[in-house]
């Protein structure tokens, strides 16, 4: 399974969920298994394997769109050899070479949004978490972002797709699961693709 | 572990440059400072337990004013991180919060320096005593360095649990006040009556200003290995308790 769909309303308990996986938040009880690590226990490990996109794009304003990717090249120990080349092949993928350096501030929202889910893939992350990454985006934003997502499905990486637009969830999705309060309630099969183990 | 640190300096660097405004009010501040001051008071009274004149003795204090302002509200970045989302950035990424509070640290402590070396090289021209020798200027570098790191360090505690910067910026300017009256910057601390000067002795820039002094003018209260040791115990305490208040700092 590949592309998971998280659906529930406001406060559900949606980002809850992302926090955890990611180490913002501790568990009371239980844990989860991500990539093979308890997030618990493992949470280093586990940051090593996810990139998260958050709800809004938290890159920096006053870097160019190169110089946020470097940052985050640091950040995440690529190794120093490899992050000029790495950083062109993803800008060039997300069609943003030509904007490299421009200012992170300067750029539109679908820009911005595409920018960010470009940095969490600078260290090669296996599962990227994206936390409604469509909202306050203009129709060709979000048909680009969904492009861009489905492209990404194919290279192997793991997506887990946070929304309320139960549409969206049923276009992209392999298998959605609704929360209510913070439970899920249903977890299906979404279209007739994939499945949900 | 180096890559990860040198990011967050070099981020917080290239803000910290970025905000000329703050800047130049951090450097319009010790002119006013040396200038109106120094030179309004230093021309119709004499410290009798001072030997030189009044500028040249106030002109290492507005030094470490200088990183002391800069400084202490470095601390505030991390207030504007977590507001902004960047923090939780940082906090998602495979890194100990001890690289996350060395990049921040260092990071302020550099921009605090910049500002800090250009009020020490006026203050190189305008003071009127002994000439210093390369060897002080170097030594008062170092002890502006250390005191930098130090400050920065009690503004990230300040900011690790506080949620506004206006918050943030009213609580440390009532802390910064009283810690620069008291510290020497002003007026010498061999007189005071007793109370002043076991305040004056808890406070830990007193040292910082006597080490710079001391560097620069060859006068200062306690020897300069002694300030040394003050300044270290202080820096290591309060950047561990930093780092330790920062693991449970919310995102």
């Amino acid at each position: 399974m590949r592309f998971f769909g998280f659906l529930g309303s406001n406060g559900a308990g949606k980002t809850t969920i992302i926090r955890m996986f990611v180490g913002l938040t501790t568990p009371i009880e239980e844990t989860a298994i991500i990539g093979g690590f308890d997030i618990r226990s493992e949470i280093l490990e586990v940051k090593r394997r996810v990139g998260v996109v958050p709800e809004t794009s938290n890159l920096h304003d006053e870097l160019s769109v190169k110089d946020n990717l470097l940052f985050m090249a640091g950040l995440y120990h690529v190794p120093r050899l490899k992050i000029e080349e790495h950083v062109r092949e993803l800008l060039e993928a997300f069609n943003l070479w030509d904007r490299r350096d421009t200012k992170f501030g300067k750029l539109s929202k679908g820009l911005k949004r595409r920018l960010t889910v470009a940095a969490f893939l600078i260290y090669h992350s296996k599962i990227i978490l994206l936390d409604e990454p469509t909202i306050g985006l203009d129709v060709m934003s979000t048909r680009s972002l969904h492009h861009l997502l489905k492209e990404l499905r194919k290279t192997g990486v793991t997506i887990f797709f946070i929304t309320h637009y139960i549409e969206e969830a049923d276009q992209l999705c392999d298998c959605i699961a609704i929360i209510v309060k913070g439970r899920i309630v249903t977890v299906d099969i979404s279209n007739h693709r994939g499945d949900c183990t | 572990m180096l890559s990860a640190t040198y990011a967050i300096w070099l981020r917080e660097v290239k803000r910290e440059i970025r905000e000329r405004g703050r800047i130049l009010g951090n450097l319009f501040t010790p002119i006013i400072w040396l200038g109106i001051f120094g030179v309004g008071l230093g021309s119709s009274m004499r410290f009798s337990n001072v030997r030189t004149d009044y500028l040249t003795f106030l002109g290492p204090g507005i030094v470490a004013q200088t990183i002391l302002f800069s400084s202490i509200f470095a601390g505030v970045s991390v207030i504007y991180d977590r507001e902004y989302g960047f923090l939780k950035e940082i906090m998602v990424a495979p890194i100990s919060r001890a690289e996350i509070i060395l990049g921040k640290v260092f990071g302020g402590a550099t921009a605090s320096m910049i500002q800090g070396t250009v009020t020490l090289i006026l203050v190189l021209f305008i003071g009127r005593g002994p000439p210093t020798n390369i060897l002080g200027i170097i030594s008062a570098l170092g002890f502006m360095l250390l005191l930098s790191i130090a400050l920065v360090g009690v503004g990230l505690v300040g900011a690790s649990r506080m949620e506004r910067a206006g918050g943030f910026q009213n609580i440390m300017r009532m802390l910064v006040m009283p810690l620069f009256f008291i510290s020497g910057a002003l007026f010498p601390l061999s007189k005071l009556p007793e109370w002043l000067r076991i305040l004056t002795l808890l406070n830990p820039i007193t040292y910082g200003v006597d080490a710079i002094r001391g560097s620069l003018l060859g006068v200062s209260i306690h020897p300069l290995w002694f300030d040394f040791l003050v300044l270290s115990g202080f820096t290591t305490s309060i950047i561990l308790l930093g780092a330790h208040l920062f693991k449970g700092s919310e995102a």
